[in-house]
C-alpha cells in the first residue's frame, strides 16, 4: 500500500464524521413528574390512592407484621390471630417504634415498645403502662389513633385503600376474575423503576414483535398491523393482528385507568392454531412502590382459556411476566433481554422530555394523556371516575375484559395488510358490542361471531 | 358556497377545560370547550399527523400527545414544541344548546 492510499483513507473517515452531534446532544431531561410521582400530598398520589390497589400476596404473609412500602407510604401489613387484615402506619402514635416489632394478637396489633394495642382500624385498645381508670389513658383512647387502611382479601392477593375514607369506592370485579375452569395464581414481579415506564408496555404491541421475538414463539415477531380503541376514556387498548401462515391472529391488550392491565396469552397460541377470544396470560396491576420501584401483582391464569398449566410454576409466571426468568446474570440479560431490563434500562425515573414518540405510541400518548386529565380534574375537585363505569348494562357491576388471542383461519397474502387492518376492527368491534351481555352468555356470544369470521 | 352549518355536538357533551373528536364525511375536527367558550379546528396537528383529540386543554391553548406542539386554540396559531404549521379554525355557534361549525371556506 503506498503512502498516499493511506492519507486518503484517514481523509476520508474524517469528511464522513460530519454528521456526528454526541457533543452538542444535551443529555438528560425532566420526567413528566405529573405522572411519575405517587408519594402523599402529590396530585397523582392523590389521584392513584382513589383506588384499590394489590399490596401482597395472601400466603407469604406470616403470623409476624410485615412492613411494605405503597405510594411512598411506608406501612406495616399484619393479620391478627382472629384472621382479620391490618394495613397501618408504620410509627407508633405514642413514641414512634415501628409496629414491624409489633405481635398480632386476638384483636389487633401490639407495639413492642411500651405495649400499646392498636384494632385493626388503629383504635387504641390497651395502654397496659397506665393505671387502669387513669385521666392519660382515656385521653389518649379518645384523641389517639394509628393511621389505618381497609384490606381485603381476595383469591390470595391482598388489596388495600389508601385514599380518604369518605371516598371509599366498590371494588371492582372484572370478568376473569371467574372464568369457569380458570386456575388463577398469585404472583409478584418486581422492577426497580418507576410505575409508569412499566406501565407504558401494555399499550405497546410494538415491543411485543422486537423485545420478545423469540422469547414466547416466531408469532411474536410479526409486526402486525397495530390499532388503538378506547372505551369510555377509562380503558385503552392495543390490538395487533398479524398473518402466521393461513391464519390471522389478533391480540388484545388493555388497560383500565390507572393501572390494571390484560393481554393475550404468552404460551398458548402461537397463531398456527385457531382460538377463539383466549384470555389474558395475566390480571394484573401494576403498583407503585416508591418513585423508583414498583410490582405488578398479578394472578397467572391457567386452563383452556388461559395459558397452559405446566406454566403454573415460579419460573412459568416469571416467563409470563416479562418473557425470561427475573434472575439471571448480565450476560444472560444482554443476550436476551426482557421487559425488566428493557424499562430498568431507562433508569429509576425515565427523562420523558427527551423520548420522540412515533406513530405506534400513540397507545402511549392516549393514555398517558387522560391521567393527566383525570389528575387535573380530582385537583379541582372532580373525582376520577372508578373502573366500574365500563360494566355493561345487564352484567350488574361486573366489568366485561378484552385482553385475548384470536387466531382465525383467513388465507391471505402477506401483502393484504388491508386484510389484517379489517380483520383487527371486525374482532374489536365484535368484543365491543358483546359488553351488554356477561359471563358464558358474552364468551359464547363471542366466540359464534368470531367462528363466523372464517 | 353558501354558509354551511353543521351540527356537530351538544354542549354538554364537552367538558370545560376539555375538547371532543367531530367526524364529519372524509374530515375530522375537534370542538373545544374553554372559558372563553366553544372552537372548532382541524382534527390532526400539523406536525406528524396526530390527532389531537387525546390532546390536552389549558386555557386556551391545545397540546398534542405526541410531541406536545401547542396551538391557540381560538386563532390555530402555532405556539411552540416542534409545531410551525398553524392549525385551521372554523367559525363556531351555538343554537339551543347546540354546537354548530361552519365549513363554507373549507376549499377541500
Ligand atoms: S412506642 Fe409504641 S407503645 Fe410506645
Ligand atoms: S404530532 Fe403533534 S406535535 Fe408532533
Ligand atoms: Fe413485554
Amino acid at each position: 500500500m503506498t503512502d498516499g492510499a493511506n492519507f486518503r483513507d484517514s481523509k476520508q473517515q474524517k469528511d464522513n464524521f460530519e454528521s456526528y452531534c454526541g457533543y452538542h446532544q444535551t443529555w438528560t431531561g425532566e420526567p413528566i413528574n405529573e405522572l411519575t410521582q405517587t408519594g402523599p400530598g402529590t396530585p397523582c398520589g392523590d389521584y392513584l390512592r382513589r383506588y384499590w390497589h394489590p399490596v401482597y400476596i395472601t400466603t407469604e404473609l406470616g403470623s409476624k407484621p410485615q412492613l411494605i412500602k405503597i405510594l411512598g407510604e411506608e406501612l406495616v401489613l399484619f393479620r391478627d390471630k382472629s384472621g382479620r387484615y391490618g394495613l397501618v402506619h408504620k410509627r407508633c402514635p405514642h413514641r414512634r417504634a415501628s409496629l414491624e416489632y409489633g405481635t398480632c394478637e386476638n384483636q389487633g396489633i401490639r407495639c413492642c415498645y411500651h405495649g400499646w394495642l392498636f384494632d385493626v382500624d388503629g383504635t387504641v385498645l390497651e395502654i397496659p403502662g397506665e393505671p387502669e381508670g387513669s385521666a392519660s389513658a382515656a385521653n389518649v383512647q379518645a384523641n389517639v389513633r394509628l393511621g389505618a387502611y381497609p384490606v381485603k382479601e381476595y383469591k390470595g392477593l391482598l388489596f388495600a385503600y389508601l385514599g380518604p375514607i369518605d371516598e371509599l369506592p366498590e371494588f371492582p370485579v372484572y370478568d376473569t376474575f371467574d372464568i369457569e375452569g380458570m386456575v388463577m395464581t398469585p404472583y409478584a414481579g418486581p422492577f426497580n423503576c418507576n410505575w409508569l415506564q412499566v406501565l407504558d408496555a401494555i399499550v405497546d404491541p410494538v415491543h411485543t414483535a422486537f423485545l420478545h421475538q423469540s422469547q414466547f414463539s416466531d408469532g411474536f415477531g410479526e409486526l402486525g398491523e397495530i390499532e388503538f380503541y378506547e372505551n369510555k376514556k377509562q380503558r385503552f387498548f392495543g390490538s395487533a393482528s398479524r398473518r402466521v401462515g393461513d391464519n390471522i391472529w389478533v391480540r388484545v391488550n388493555e388497560l383500565v385507568l390507572p393501572n390494571f392491565t390484560q393481554a393475550g396469552s404468552a404460551f398458548a397460541t402461537d397463531g398456527t392454531q385457531q382460538r377463539y377470544f383466549g384470555r389474558s396470560a395475566f390480571t394484573r396491576w401494576v403498583v407503585p412502590v416508591d418513585d423508583e420501584h414498583c410490582i405488578a401483582y398479578a394472578w397467572g391464569n391457567f386452563g383452556d382459556r388461559g395459558d397452559p398449566l405446566e406454566y403454573n410454576t415460579p419460573e412459568g409466571m416469571q416467563l409470563i411476566e416479562q418473557g425470561e426468568l427475573f434472575d439471571r446474570s448480565y450476560a444472560e440479560k444482554q443476550a436476551s433481554p426482557g421487559d425488566v431490563e428493557a424499562v430498568e434500562g431507562m433508569g429509576a425515573i425515565s427523562d420523558h422530555e427527551k423520548e420522540y414518540l412515533v406513530s405506534g405510541d400513540r397507545g402511549i400518548a392516549m393514555y398517558r394523556n387522560q391521567l393527566k386529565k383525570h389528575i387535573r380534574n380530582l385537583q379541582k375537585g372532580k373525582p376520577p371516575p372508578q373502573p366500574g363505569i365500563l360494566a355493561g348494562a345487564n352484567n350488574g357491576s361486573v366489568i366485561p375484559t378484552y385482553g385475548s388471542d384470536t387466531v382465525l383461519n383467513i388465507p391471505g397474502a402477506d401483502e393484504q395488510r388491508d386484510l389484517l387492518k379489517s380483520t383487527n376492527k371486525q374482532v374489536m368491534d365484535i368484543l365491543f358490542a358483546a359488553d351488554a351481555l356477561s359471563g358464558d352468555a358474552r364468551d359464547q356470544s363471542i366466540i359464534t361471531q368470531l367462528r363466523a369470521l372464517e | 358556497m353558501s354558509d354551511q352549518w353543521i351540527d356537530a355536538c351538544g354542549v354538554g357533551e364537552v367538558d370545560e377545560e376539555d375538547l371532543i373528536r367531530f367526524d364529519h364525511g372524509e374530515k375530522t375536527f375537534c370542538i373545544y370547550h374553554t372559558a372563553k367558550g366553544f372552537f372548532a379546528t382541524d382534527g390532526y396537528c400539523t406536525h406528524a399527523e396526530e390527532h389531537l383529540e387525546y390532546g390536552i386543554v389549558e386555557d386556551t391553548v391545545i397540546e398534542c400527545p405526541l410531541h406536545q406542539g401547542r396551538f391557540d386554540i381560538p386563532t390555530g396559531k402555532a405556539l411552540g414544541g416542534p409545531v410551525c404549521i398553524d392549525l385551521k379554525t372554523y367559525p363556531v355557534k351555538i343554537e339551543n344548546d347546540r354546537v354548530f361549525i361552519n365549513l363554507s371556506d373549507d376549499t377541500v
